[in-house]
């Protein structure tokens, strides 16, 4: 082995490791009763600074390591996590110069996140909290761009998902984030879904979810068609549910209950990237099946356009960046589907690095508004509204309307599907319960 | 444009007659809703200013019942602060004195009224819930231990009274004692005593665990004489009485989960101000009608609660009715009748005082920054508002299986709600009475000797000193405390004043409470550096236009309106560089919104982001890591690129007469100059005596990522900078010809005195001054010697506020303290770059002598007056009627903020999110935010201002009587006012019960230290006021 390749074998799984070794050690920190005190928030914030910077270092080596390997993957593998019978899971990460990438993005991201929350999250009262998940996130975004296989991307997943429900619902106290927080739940959880069955389908077909595996054209071949594609819906729809796709955007804007730090890293930057990023690991899988490859584009698209008319109408900061950013998504599966994985890859890294900083800079939306009013000499600050209005008032009426209603997706799922939902589940609530009253009088006259 | 009036032709009697009656209402409704207008302006003003014509403590009941939200801390605030001893016990005995509890009759051996409300608060004995009752005795041992805090002499008097008692009642029966005292079988007391404790000799008993029987002969000596005894429940439902209320209390469904959702953007979009890049269409027509536009253009996939919204609308225009029939048509629906029109319209602005109350602004007064292209009207969203709440209604009644004609709903629903059952007393009286008696020691005998009618009263007595009444003394108690550290060390202060022979220089900075130290660092370092404070506007009311500005914008109290406007201008020789400059901002003003389109454009943003995107690195590394260095990078790339200039000001008016239907003069003619020049000399009292260098400076702050800014800045120049009117007064007052006027007024400037003007950053310690080139030769060196005093002033100024940041480095020097401060205006990530007025407390009017030499901590507004030029008052009449307002309203919002931040304060900044540039929500869908973050007021005391005026309590009286305005602050008790004896400086002060009464000093002593660092170096948390002896050549008695 080269010694290339150990310092990869030693730096990958630092990457991920060191975030969640200073999410322990702040765990630990708050477990043990410390009250927020001046010192405690500084001590802290330095448990997860040094944590992320270490995980910084390591994958600016790892970095180095495929550089320097002339842009060569590295397939690292430690053994088994989980054995039984003659099936055994593999431990192992893959590196290729995308995901070395994308790596140390996030990596430069959370360090300037948990920097910047220093001061932001001063005296809150969640503020161990949040340094908390954010070191959780840091693990789990990690284990997502660097796992080599599905199910170890299907942890990071997770541990993504669940600290960005616990961070929309940070002020807990009042309703409005933890309505929003179990809006995102939902929806998170429902498409999960996909990516289980996805990996399960995998292992009982291919007997592998290794993605240096599904990079051989022979294997997928050989597996039959019909289960490739249901493989690929089910990423599909995970990667929507996290890319805020449609049709399943709708928690986006309720997400931007959390303080503006989380919403940046999260929705601007590095958790809505997650679907794009998994469709570009997947992207060998996808490009076999035409229907596949359709379904992505077309999502894409029809995103793009929604969440840009959306983006047009919002009054709000966070809102309109927010679907700016899914906008920008959609065209990044776009990119995918046509089959352009490397474009996808530059795209997501400048427009992670570009949103990260429009939404850290939210707040300053009035002074910046102000500030061109005044560099271009102008009194009132509308100043598109010249070009907009110059469309016929029949048609500026109409697109108002379905951007306002976000083209009425929401709504559509509800009457069509949340609805119906609903009353089968009651109709069967009440079958259930009916029978168990008949089963109760039985029972009750049989002991008689 | 207005709303089409086609339906007038076609109304039906009566229409004419209910519409006026929705204005009166929405005018009667508006005055409850939060007065804030956009955020580019921010003013401080009395969050319950509805409630301004009662007295203090009445007007915050009023408003809790009519609004919610808390007037006061909590009690367990207050009790807090009594442990810490920030109020102490000499406090509440003083307050207990001035304010008496209700009265009653003592029964003997209890102690009185006023004892027993001491033992109320200071021990909070409050009532509490069964539950709560049931976990203290069960879990907590309640009823067999004494509560904390009980002290030794009220132990052993029960203690001591058990054991007689049981002693003097041997003979009788032991079953019966056992059973008084609760020795049953199983019972807590039987328990601890033992297992055969139901059969012992009850003096065996008490012997074997004296605290544990007393305690609980007492418990059961409370249930036993409060038994049978029963509070009538809460009249709380028929305050329950409008369809949402009742959906909500029957089914736990709220429409506005509904509602508010589709509501909210709606009205973030109409209302925008140029966020968006779209703009609603119609929007000059109302918002009911270009939401009924979009609505019905185009087929439309709707949520089932809206299924019928399109049809709806249809056939409103159809029928051709305004926002007002629409609301009437509503109100008819949901069955609300005409006299509960006015509650019913002012229950529903209630639902979202921030929204409602910004339409009600925009509305009825929009203030400086103008009204925008939509036509903000309160009814529009009314009209919106109820429509939608009719739909939902009828939705969540139809999911319940109740009829969808919302009409009836009130009738259906309010047979369900369920009558609170009457309370149960155990926790309402019992448990009171018992921690009562604890702590002024009455054992159960003398609880059970208690006659009948005794004992009601006692408890009446204790329902009647109920929570407001303790927290109204609470909140006497807790500015008693400050205002006597304020007043002992103005007492002592004024005892050996002296004025300041020929200064040696001068400086004039605005009265506000972040003044007060810059001035002090300034005068400890001569005895001959004198300083005065004035509203920062300075008594020049301008509409200024910068060189950059695309218009004008009032630099004044929002009260006043100006008349003369101010240009800045480039001067000749700069004209080149200027429209170098000019194209430029022009070209980076093009770019910035050229890349803002694009980047949220679907086309073009994928390009632009791919391309800019890596870039956007740098900017985002340096603004978090090194804020200060990419701040100066920026400052230094910008000053390359866009030339600063020099510039001119307008001063004289040019001689022509105003033009019809032109608001504004230009400038000011030289009668006009000399004559608020003079005004302002006088106000401050700065006529006799003038320094070779007189300096004159604003203020105004810096910070970024901060939507809250203009709060932080000059509140007499409605929220923006002071500079320029600095600088206007300074040219003023130098021109010979206006010193000529002046002359002929009795002030004489002489012939070397330079006034210069400045603007000071009070969130980085920075200064500015303008026109140095006009400064005469022979002043040159005295200029640079003040410059060196106000360096060494703000380094030493930057270091003392240090000490109140909590994130700030412990004890810096004054460089690295400097370099802090520099570094909050700069971080993208601090949500604090200076604390504002946080913490202001008192103002002093009067001269410096009064208070030179007192560290105030940066906690009074110091306004400059000279009583000996002024014995009518006259001068001190026209400086109340200005700082009277303007300091209340700045401490009321404070206040307010502070006590209920959810309520009347916008929260913790961390999830607001600006909205159509004139706001913040929560969040993408919340109410708007009004009053101040969490994080502007999290170190503020929440006092009272006490204004204290050096003159006679008989001029104030007067000014009083005279003045309205000060008459409704001053009687009602929102000011706190004092007077100081120019003569002989005795203090009175004022209160509305027993009016002006001498100031009696406490006994307290009063700190002397040697420079202001000695008395904060180490504390992050307020000092009390002390003497500072350097340069301050003045012998203080008490010193050692």
């Amino acid at each position: 082995m080269s010694t290339l390749e150990w310092v990869a074998r030693i730096a990958v799984p630092t990457v991920v490791a060191a975030p969640a070794l200073a999410g322990f050690a702040v765990a630990v920190l708050v477990a043990r009763g410390a009250a927020r005190t001046e010192e405690s928030e500084r001590t802290i914030a330095n448990v997860v600074h040094v944590g992320i910077s270490i995980s910084m270092l390591a994958s600016l080596a790892a970095l180095g390591c495929v550089v320097a390997n002339g842009f060569g993957a590295y397939d690292l593998r430690y053994g088994h996590w989980f054995q039984a019978d003659r099936y055994g899971f593999e431990l192992m990460f893959y590196e290729t110069f995308s995901s070395a990438a994308v790596s140390a993005l996030v990596s430069l991201l959370l360090l300037a996140t948990s920097r910047f929350s220093q001061d932001y999250l001063h005296r809150e009262a969640g503020y161990n909290r949040f340094f908390l998940l954010m070191a959780a996130f840091g693990a789990g975004i990690q284990l997502i761009v660097l796992g080599g296989t599905l199910e170890l991307l299907f942890a990071g997943w997770e541990i993504v998902g669940l600290t960005s429900v616990l961070l929309v619902g940070f002020f807990h106290e009042r309703a409005g984030p933890v309505n929003a927080a179990v809006r995102v739940l939902v929806t998170y959880r429902l498409t999960d879904v996909g990516l289980l069955v996805a990996t399960v389908l995998l292992h009982l077909n291919l007997h592998t979810t290794a993605f240096v595996a599904l990079r051989d054209p022979t294997l997928l071949h050989h597996a039959p068609h019909a289960i490739l594609v249901l493989v690929g819906a089910g990423a599909l729809l995970s990667a929507m549910g996290k890319s805020a796709q449609f049709p399943l955007g709708g928690w986006l804007p309720r997400a931007m209950e959390g303080p503006t730090a989380s919403s940046a890293v999260f929705y601007g930057s590095l958790s809505v990237h997650a679907g794009v990023y998994l469709l570009i690991r997947l992207e060998p899988l996808i490009a076999t099946s035409f229907v596949l490859r359709a379904a992505v584009v077309t999502i894409g698209l029809v995103t793009a356009f929604m969440a840009a008319t959306s983006s047009q109408v919002s009054a709000d900061a966070k809102t309109a960046l927010a679907y700016a950013t899914t906008s920008q998504v959609g065209l990044m599966f776009v990119e995918v589907g046509v089959g352009l994985p490397h474009v996808a890859v530059v795209h997501l890294v400048a427009h992670a690095l570009l949103r990260y900083y429009q939404f850290l800079r939210t707040p300053s939306t009035l002074q910046d508004a102000l500030a061109r009013r005044k560099a271009l000499g102008r009194t009132e600050a509308d100043e598109v509204a010249a070009e907009w209005e110059g469309a016929g008032v029949e048609l500026r009426r109409f697109l108002y309307r379905l951007g306002v209603e976000r083209f009425a997706v929401e709504e559509t799922l509800e009457r069509w599907i949340g609805r119906p939902v609903e009353r089968l589940a009651r109709f069967t609530d009440k079958i259930e319960r009916t029978l168990l009253g008949l089963l109760d009088r039985y029972s009750a006259e049989g002991r008689r | 444009m207005s709303t089409p009036s086609h339906a007038h032709e076609v109304t039906p009697v009566g229409i004419d007659e209910r519409t006026a009656r929705i204005d009166h209402a929405i005018e009667h409704a508006g005055h409850y809703l939060p007065a804030q207008g956009p955020i580019e302006v921010f003013v401080h003003h009395n969050t319950l200013h509805a409630f301004q014509h009662l007295p203090f403590h009445d007007a915050l009941e009023a408003a809790r019942q009519k609004i919610g939200g808390r007037g006061y801390l909590t009690q367990s605030v207050y009790r807090r602060h009594y442990q810490r001893g920030r109020i102490r016990d000499a406090d509440v005995d003083a307050v207990l004195a001035d304010v008496p509890p209700p009265p009653l009759h003592r029964p003997d051996g209890y102690p009185d009224a006023t004892e027993l409300a001491r033992l109320v608060m200071i021990h909070g004995i409050e009532a509490t819930t069964q539950s709560d009752l049931h976990f203290r005795v069960g879990e907590l041992g309640a009823s067999t231990t004494f509560a904390q805090g009980v002290d030794d002499a009220a132990r052993t008097r029960i203690l001591d009274s058990t054991r007689e008692f049981i002693e003097s009642r041997s003979a009788q029966e032991p079953a019966d004692l056992r059973a008084l005292f609760g020795l049953d079988v199983g019972s807590e007391l039987a328990r601890i005593v033992g297992r055969n404790a139901h059969r012992a000799n009850p003096l065996e008993a008490f012997h074997a665990h004296p605290e544990a029987f007393s305690v609980h002969a007492l418990y059961r000596a409370a249930l036993h004489r409060c038994e049978g005894r029963t509070r009538p429940s809460e009249p709380y439902i028929h305050r329950i009485r409008f369809p949402r209320d009742l959906m909500f209390r029957v089914f736990e469904e709220d429409t506005n989960d509904l509602v508010h959702p589709v509501l909210i953007p709606l009205c973030g979009a109409f209302l925008d101000r140029g966020q968006s890049r779209w703009s609603m269409p119609d929007r000059e027509q109302g918002m009911y009608v270009a939401w009924s536009r979009f609505e019905t253009a185009g087929k439309a996939v709707r949520a089932h609660w809206l299924a019928s919204l399109g049809s709806r609308l249809r056939s409103y225009r159809a029928l051709g009715l305004d926002a007002h029939q629409v609301v009437l048509k509503a109100v008819d629906e949901l069955g609300i009748t005409d006299d509960e029109l006015e509650d019913f319209i002012a229950h529903e602005l209630m639902l979202l005082p921030g929204w409602a109350g910004m339409f009600h602004r925009l509305e009825t007064a929009p203030g400086p920054i103008g009204r925008s292209i939509a036509k903000a009207r309160l009814v529009d969203y009314l009209a919106v508002r109820l429509t939608l709440d009719v739909l939902a209604l009828a939705d969540l009644a139809e999911r319940h299986g109740l009829p969808r004609s919302v009409g009836q709903l009130r009738d259906t629903l309010r047979p369900r709600l369920r009558e609170r059952s009457q309370r149960p007393v155990d926790g309402e009286l019992a448990w009171p009475l018992f921690l009562l008696c604890q702590h002024a020691g009455i054992g159960a005998a003398q609880l059970r000797a208690l006659d009948e009618e005794e004992l009601a009263g006692l408890l009446d007595w204790m329902s009647a000193f109920d929570q407001r009444q303790r927290l109204i003394r609470w909140q006497e108690a807790y500015e008693r405390h400050y205002a006597g550290e304020f007043f002992d060390a103005i007492a002592l202060a004024v005892q050996d004043r002296r004025e300041v022979e020929r200064p040696e220089l001068q400086m004039v900075t605005c009265m506000d409470d972040r003044c007060e130290s810059v001035r002090r660092h300034v005068e400890e370092q001569s005895e001959r550096y004198q300083t005065f404070g004035a509203a920062g506007f300075f008594g020049l009311a301008i509409a200024f236009q910068g060189v950059d500005d695309p218009s004008t914008f009032p630099l004044c109290p929002v009260v006043v309106n100006p008349q003369h406007r101010i240009v800045e201008r480039v001067k000749e020789e700069h004209r080149d560089r200027a429209e170098r400059r000019t194209t430029w901002m022009r070209r980076w003003g093009k770019l910035d919104s050229a890349f803002r389109r694009a980047s949220s454009s679907m086309i073009w943003a994928p390009v632009v982001t791919t391309a800019t995107g890596f870039a956007a690195a740098l900017p985002l590394l340096g603004s978090v890591f090194a804020p200060r260095t990419m701040a100066d990078v920026r400052k230094r790339a910008r000053s390359t690129l866009i030339p600063d200039l020099e510039t001119d000001i307008t001063t004289e008016r040019e001689m022509r007469d105003r033009d019809e239907g032109e608001e504004l003069y230009d400038g000011f003619e030289l009668d006009e100059q000399a004559s608020r020049v003079g005004g302002l000399l006088e106000n401050i009292g700065l006529v006799k005596t003038f320094a070779p260098v007189v300096a004159i400076i604003g203020h105004d702050s810096s910070s970024s990522n901060n939507p809250h800014v203009a709060a932080y800045s000059c509140g007499a120049c409605g929220g923006r900078s002071g500079g320029p009117n600095a600088r206007l007064f300074a040219r003023m007052v130098n021109r010979p010809e206006v010193r000529e006027r002046l002359r002929t007024r009795g002030i004489d400037i002489p012939d070397d005195t330079w006034f210069v003007g400045g603007v000071n950053d009070t969130a980085a310690d920075a200064y500015h001054f303008y026109d140095l080139d006009a400064v005469p030769v022979e002043r040159r060196a005295d200029l640079a010697h003040f410059f060196d005093v106000l360096e060494k002033a703000r380094m030493k100024n930057a270091h003392e506020r240090c000490r109140r940041f909590f994130s700030a480095p412990r004890d810096p020097d004054v460089i690295t303290a400097l370099h802090h401060v520099e570094e909050r205006t700069h971080s993208l990530g601090q949500a604090r770059p200076e604390l504002g007025h946080a913490t202001n407390a008192s103002a002093i009017v009067g001269r410096r002598s009064v208070s030179r030499g007192v560290f105030l901590d940066r906690r009074t507004f110091l306004i400059s007056y000279d009583p000996t030029i002024d014995p009518e008052g006259l001068i001190l009449e026209r400086i109340l009627l200005a700082v009277g307002p303007v300091g209340a309203g700045i401490n009321l919002e404070y206040y307010f903020s502070t006590v209920d931040n959810e309520k009347w304060g916008a929260g913790t900044k961390l999830p607001h999110n600006v909205t159509g540039l004139f706001g913040v929500m929560n969040g993408a869908s919340s109410d708007l935010r009004t009053g101040l973050p969490k994080q502007m007021i999290e170190i503020h005391e929440a006092v009272r201002l006490h204004l204290l005026c050096e003159t006679t309590p008989e001029v104030l009286t007067k000014i009083v009587g005279r003045q309205p305005i000060v008459a409704e602050l001053v009687l009602n008790e929102w000011l706190r006012v004092a007077s100081v004896d120019p003569e002989d400086g005795r203090i009175h002060v004022f209160d509305a019960k027993n009016g002006f009464r001498p100031y009696v000093p406490t006994p307290r002593v009063v700190p002397v230290v040697a420079h202001s660092e000695d008395q904060y170096r180490g504390h992050v948390e307020f000092v009390p006021p002390a003497m500072i002896t350097a340069n301050r050549p003045v012998r203080v008695e008490g010193e050692s």
